[in-house]
């Protein structure tokens, strides 16, 4: 899923449609649970919730993924949103 | 204390210094005062053992007590120590640049931080919100994001926005993940793919600004705390203070303070930090360097960004001549 930079010669990965639906599924269920679950749960906490963040995006990416390489596509390739 | 600008500030901080510096040790720096601080400050209890401060301000920014974590001399004690034993200038910065930020950063509540501690015990505070782990996590959260400490986060939160370019992939791949080689220690020993090293460099961001948010809404669902946006600020809430002192003595404590502290700062410099710093060697890593031999990922079929070996480190800067480029490289 590497892409060419507009203007740049470096490979990056870019941001995929499958990654902004993490960051918003992590961002979703720490507003949403901490909001409700602060108290008997340590999701604000300052390892949980930036696990919560990696684990969305890796979840969402990965199935992305099986999505996109079952419907015959490269990659999420048409995923780069940034 | 700020609880979701710690977070935020280590984007700001990563990329307006000018030098390469680690992001994730800036980040450590920035939470390092209250890592192992802040839990006793709230109370905890492992079995039948217990602990909690009598006067929580006094334990956690006070002397007698473990105050002298939230000091600028105590921002020196990591970057020494890590360049003693990593011999990494950009961790070693990246650890003082945070720490000192996390130190700056909780003046602004009615407590405040002994700045110049060793040197003078006077409490440096803007007194802009109150100061309330007394009351327990929930009621510190309460009365910090009913008060201005809401509106000082949310100003980091707009800060970080405002330098939005600091979260793209590309300053990820061509300024963080070139300043540190712990990014590819990360992807060559964890088999981490490019994105979810990404993802774990933007996770802070979330969560520092989710957690404005859940505390925000937890507050209004649980709590109904009102919210008093004055300074010093929430009124409902027993916040704690230092007793003022006079003028005079407070320019004589803060005299006495930054003299000590610049002078120490120098000393340590001309005997151990110049030494060291010498000795460590800054981390050369190209920008967009593909592996010299990339490891097949079943997972990942993408090239990586981050190069998975660190090259052999070239010719030191003027500072570290020629005898800094024989020593062996730093082991982060």
């Amino acid at each position: 899923m590497s892409q060419s930079s507009p203007g740049g010669s470096s490979d990056h990965p870019r941001t995929g449609r499958a990654d902004i639906a993490g960051y918003l599924l992590a961002a979703v269920v720490l507003i949403v649970g901490g909001g409700l679950l602060s108290k008997p749960t340590p999701i604000l906490n300052w390892l949980v919730g930036p696990g919560i963040a990696v684990i969305c995006v890796a979840v969402t990416v990965r199935i992305g993924r099986r999505r996109s390489r079952g419907q015959g596509r490269p990659d999420d390739e048409s995923g780069a949103a940034e | 204390m700020s609880w979701a600008a710690h977070e935020l500030e280590s984007y700001i901080l990563h990329k307006h210094v000018k030098t390469k510096v680690s992001y994730l040790a800036i980040l450590l720096g920035c939470l390092l005062p209250d890592m192992l601080t802040k839990l006793p400050v709230y109370g905890i209890s492992i079995g039948s053992f217990s602990f909690k401060p009598d006067v929580a301000w006094m334990y956690h920014r006070g002397w007698p007590g473990v105050g002298f974590t939230h000091s600028l001399m105590f921002a020196l004690v990591p970057g020494l120590l890590v360049l003693l034993v990593f011999k990494s200038r950009e961790w070693a910065l990246g650890l003082v640049i945070g720490t000192a930020a996390h130190v700056l950063t909780d003046v602004f509540d009615s407590v405040g931080t002994m700045l110049f501690f060793p040197f003078t015990t006077q409490h440096y505070s803007t007194q802009m919100w109150a100061y309330a782990a007394q009351e327990g996590r929930y009621g510190d959260a309460a009365a910090y994001y009913t008060g201005l400490g809401l509106v000082w986060d949310l100003f980091w939160l707009v800060l970080v926005l405002c330098h939005f370019s600091s979260l793209r992939s590309s300053y990820f791949f061509e300024k963080v993940a070139t300043s540190d080689p712990v990014w590819g220690w990360l992807r060559r020993r964890l088999h981490m793919p490019d994105r979810l090293l990404l993802a774990l460099y933007r996770a802070y961001f979330i969560y520092g600004a989710c957690r404005i948010f859940g505390w925000s809404l937890w507050n209004q669902v649980h709590e109904k705390a009102p919210y008093d946006l004055t300074w010093n600020g929430p009124d409902w809430v027993v916040k704690a203070t230092v007793p003022g002192v006079p003028f005079s003595e407070f320019a004589r404590s803060t005299a006495v303070g930054a003299l000590g502290l610049f002078v120490t700062c120098w000393v340590l410099w001309l005997l151990i930090g110049r030494r060291l710093w010498l000795r460590a060697i800054p981390v050369e890593l190209p920008a967009d360097g593909a592996s010299p031999e990339p490891e097949p990922d079943a997972d990942d079929a993408d090239e990586p960004a981050i190069p998975a070996q660190r090259p052999a480190p070239a010719t030191d800067s003027a500072a570290s001549g020629s005898a800094a480029s024989q020593e062996p490289p730093s082991k982060l």
